[in-house]
């Protein structure tokens, strides 16, 4: 059976602008002791979004649920801009990503381990050293990958049969 | 043509970039130039330039930076000045560098400066222990929160410079193994509260 997934261009779209606005996550990730590895607890949190977007997994998102995410994650990064705040600009980046997702269930707790490849886990985390700050964060990243994952292929197979 | 939602978030889209492009070129008050004031001798105290290590030049590439060592009647110290002004991202807590640098905080007190308050920090690595002194400043007013900095720095934007002070962190670390008593350098080097 072939699972039709509906044009999400503007939601793509407001993912993009957002990891624009997110640019300073890249330094952070070079330069901060405490964020070293985000990258890579970035990459492993995002495995949904990309094994979607790869079409492995995809029911298919209702409309409705992606455009709300996407206003919010618009709307969030445009505080952070006024702002000059980027953690909000984080935040909008992992609203950005779940707008381009397939929804499936736990998705909240998976958008809450965003926290996972911000800087503000850093922050958090300040009684720990930088080793077990990047300990925690691939180890949650894993977590999170892996709800997201299994729960989007149970959805997957619903929809097939 | 039917108007959906997405053509709505489209358009939202649209405003949010011309909004930000917008505040690009709007400045959030105007810089305080105070680091150019900043005297390198005097009746006391000699001092030279130091160069940024090279995360320094990374993370203070679009700030205004002093780093110098000072001799003021036999205490030797380093002082770092950043004017958050061009990044208020580069003005951040020193106690997250310090410990991504591996030192571990021994104790914290917080002591008082003239115009305000500043944070002495005790900190040790590979058995070795030293004192560090910061705080920051938005020229009328100093402090030793992080948060209170961030927060002024937060109103400072969203008023576009018109109240508050852009905060500028001032921090103070020993030359050498030995650290030099900071109630003297304070006594000595009035400029400091001067930033």
């Amino acid at each position: 059976m072939k699972v039709r997934v509906p044009k999400r261009g503007a939601e793509w779209a407001v993912l993009g602008f957002c990891a624009w606005e997110a640019a300073d996550l890249w330094t952070a990730w070079q330069h901060s002791p405490f964020d070293r590895l985000g990258w890579l607890a970035f990459g492993i949190w995002l495995a949904p979004t990309l094994a979607a977007a790869s079409g492995f997994c995809a029911p298919g998102p209702t409309t409705r649920r992606s455009v709300q995410l996407a206003w919010l994650g618009l709307v969030t990064c445009l505080a952070g801009i006024v702002t000059d705040l980027h953690v909000l600009k984080h935040v909008a980046l992992a609203l950005g990503c779940a707008a381009v997702t397939p929804t499936f269930r736990l998705e909240s707790l998976w958008l809450v381990l965003s926290l996972t490849w911000m800087p503000a886990l850093g922050w958090l985390l300040d009684g720990l050293p930088a080793f077990g700050v990047a300990s925690t964060r691939l180890a949650l990243a894993a977590l999170a990958a892996l709800i997201g994952l299994t729960q989007m292929r149970s959805n997957f197979r619903k929809v097939l049969e | 043509m039917k108007i959906t939602p997405r053509h709505w978030l489209w358009f939202g889209l649209g405003i949010v970039v011309l909004l930000s492009l917008l505040r690009n070129f709007v400045p959030a008050g105007e810089p305080m130039r105070r680091l150019s004031l900043l005297p390198k001798d005097g009746l006391g105290f000699v001092s030279h330039d130091l160069p940024l290590n090279q995360t320094e030049v990374q993370v203070y590439r679009q700030v205004e930076t002093v780093k110098r060592l000072y001799h003021a009647r036999g205490q030797r110290f380093i002082l770092t000045v950043v004017d958050g002004s061009g990044d208020r991202h580069a003005v951040h807590d020193p106690l997250y560098c310090f410990r991504g640098d591996g030192w571990q905080v021994v104790r914290q007190q917080t002591v008082a400066v003239p115009g305000g308050r500043a944070r002495l920090l005790t900190l040790e690595r590979s058995g070795r222990r030293t004192e560090v002194v910061f705080w920051f400043t938005d020229g009328r007013e100093r402090y030793a929160s992080a948060w209170r900095a961030w927060w002024l720095s937060v109103m400072h934007r969203l008023t576009f410079g018109k109240s508050y002070g852009e905060p500028a962190l001032v921090l103070l670390q020993p030359a050498s193994e030995e650290t030099p008593s900071w109630s003297s350098v304070f006594a000595q080097c009035p400029f400091l509260f001067e930033i």
